[in-house]
């Protein structure tokens, strides 16, 4: 889990199957837009990925870990 | 041997009396010009026998793009006399568009206004097409020049469930249009069942308002009251005031959502101008429930919404039969007869009463596939072979369906859809174009309005005029921007996509004040 709540819950983490919120069609910002990727793995993540990935695996990728 | 062709069941339902009206002209030239139904049975049958005398191959595709006209209603009617594959094109649609149209599609015939024939006839020669006609909107060009020549008895072409009728180009989701290929079965089947649960007559008076190149006025609305043997009043273009005053002869109306915006707007609409109808028909674009309100409380009449799509011809209805259930605002009613539609979750499974989820259908109905795209088919459909219609809804414990979004993206535009994939990638081609988003935002008459946000080339002078000037030149007017933004960049989330959501809302205000 991301950390919100499950009733807000309304996606899947396509990378590690939790469920979280992706706020992409929200009135605000997301609110991964602190996190910053390289565009390097950015481009993976869309190549690998339809979807957008949960807070904890966007920390974790900004940490280093593999996509 | 049984003909499954629908145009034979449409013919089996002339009346009796051939010496009817069954078209009256409203506007355009000459009105108002009187049809008879025999005129309709002589008219499709020269037609008919003037595309048999080309000698074209089986399953020709006819396209096209003509000003609305009754007769290009009749063309419609004798291409599918003659066996053939109708293609409508819509009459804004430029010549980017048109060259794609007819280099995917291959058709055999191009049939076009007469002002358009130099352009249009290069594109169809260039692109392999043997056969162009024009077609005017005051009975004139070579087409019905042609089909004077020929004989005015024909014998309907046999057709089995399955062959294709038409093919009906709808806006892609990632890029350029995709043509639906509907059968003969799905055309008829949909239009039987309509008519029983619409409750169509013979003595009904259709008010036929609407373009003839898309499901909503070609097929709903025209085959509605061909089926019924009915008559129709024909406009080629929509007027909110002359419409109110025909009412008083009329008893149906179809028409998007804005159609009804702008005729609430008319003093003229009144109990009284509506006391004649029957049954007011909304779709093609959800309808507001201040509009269906607004609309009950000014004419005592309820709209009666439906849900449908290129695809699917159309998919479910609120009731006309009162004991059927009432008409519901801000729903699209129940999944009609012999449909089947489920909500799914992202993962595909069944999702219960009241929970949101994706719509996806099954019927006789449903269309073949993508014209000569398997693999989008293939996508678009599950293993158990129901249609991913890519909106996004609920179903009630009382079977009433509710949309509460749609494709992601799509903006719908008047009535029509846009998607923003396709404007995107005319928008990037351009000269000192790094990247665009475009995106819809709410417009009081049309629903939503296009609007284009594009990010400039380093040291590249571009203007928001002159993106939309050049789009005009390529692309159908209401897809075109009506608003176009140079910015330095796109607001973008860590995946590093696009976030639209923060457009649409620093856009939101720009036609609503």
């Amino acid at each position: 889990m991301s950390g919100v709540p499950e009733a807000d819950a309304t996606d899947r983490c396509p990378r590690c199957g939790g469920s979280f919120h992706c706020g992409i069609d929200d009135a605000g910002p997301c609110a991964c837009t602190r996190i910053t990727l390289d565009a390097a793995t950015q481009q993976q993540l869309r190549e690998r990925y339809a979807g957008c990935l949960c807070l904890r695996c966007l920390q974790a990728l900004a940490e280093g870990a593999a996509p | 041997m049984k003909n499954n062709n629908l145009f034979a069941a449409l013919h089996a339902a002339f009346p009796t009396d051939l010496d009817r009206t069954a078209i009256e002209t409203a506007d355009g030239p000459g009105a108002p010009l009187y049809y008879r139904w025999r005129d309709l049975e002589r008219g499709t049958a020269m037609l008919a026998n003037l595309l048999r005398s080309l000698d074209l191959p089986a399953g020709a595709r006819i396209a096209v793009q003509t000003e609305k006209s009754v007769e290009a209603l009749m063309l419609y009617l004798a291409v599918l006399r003659a066996g053939y594959v109708y293609l409508p094109l819509n009459t804004a649609y430029q010549a980017g568009e048109i060259e794609y149209f007819i280099g995917n599609a291959e058709p055999s015939v191009v049939v076009c206004s007469g002002r358009n024939f130099g352009w249009v006839s290069k594109l169809a020669f260039k692109g392999g097409t043997r056969n162009v006609f024009t077609l005017n909107d005051d009975r004139s060009g070579s087409l019905l020049d042609r089909a004077a020549l020929m004989s005015d008895r024909h014998e309907v072409a046999q057709r089995s469930d399955d062959d294709l009728a038409a093919i009906l180009y709808t806006s892609g989701t990632t890029g350029r249009s995709k043509g639906a290929m509907l059968t003969h079965a799905n055309l008829l089947s949909n239009a039987l069942m309509l008519k029983d649960y619409w409750g169509w007559r013979a003595d009904d008076v259709l008010i036929h308002a609407l373009p003839i190149f898309h499901v909503h006025g070609l097929f709903v609305a025209s085959h509605g009251a061909l089926l019924a043997g009915a008559k129709m009043i024909w406009f080629a273009k929509f007027d909110a005031r002359k419409v109110i005053e025909r009412l008083p002869e009329a008893t149906v109306f179809m028409g998007v959502p804005t159609l009804y915006v702008r005729m609430l707007a008319e003093p003229g609409l009144s109990r009284q101008s509506c006391a004649h109808m029957r049954l007011f028909i909304a779709g093609s674009a959800p309808l507001l429930l201040e509009t269906f309100n607004e609309w009950t409380a000014r004419t005592s009449h309820t709209i009666l919404e439906r849900y449908g799509m290129s695809e699917t011809v159309m998919l479910s209805s609120n009731p006309y039969d009162p004991a059927q259930g009432e008409r519901r605002g801000g729903t699209v009613g129940l999944p009609l007869p012999g449909v089947g539609l489920r909500i799914r979750d992202d993962k595909g499974h069944p999702l219960p009463a009241g929970e949101i989820g994706h719509i996806e259908v099954k019927g006789p109905n449903v269309f073949k596939g993508y014209w000569r795209m398997p693999e989008k088919t293939a996508d678009d459909f599950t293993t158990d072979l129901w249609f991913k219609t890519g909106d996004v809804g609920k179903i009630g414990s009382d079977g009433y369906v509710t949309i509460v979004g749609r494709s992601k993206d799509l903006i719908i535009s008047g009535g029509y859809n846009v998607y923003p994939a396709e404007i995107e990638g005319y928008v990037n081609e351009m000269p000192g174009v790094a990247e665009s988003a475009v995106i819809g935002v709410p417009h009081a008459d049309f629903g939503e309005a296009v609007v284009a946000v594009v990010v400039r080339k380093p040291g590249a002078a571009l203007d928001g005029a002159t993106i939309g000037a050049e789009l005009k030149t390529q692309i159908a007017n209401f897809k075109v921007p009506k608003a176009v933004f140079v910015v330095d960049d796109l607001p973008r989330n860590a995946m590093g996509k696009v976030q639209k959501n923060l457009l649409r809302e620093q856009h939101k205000a720009l036609f609503t004040g």
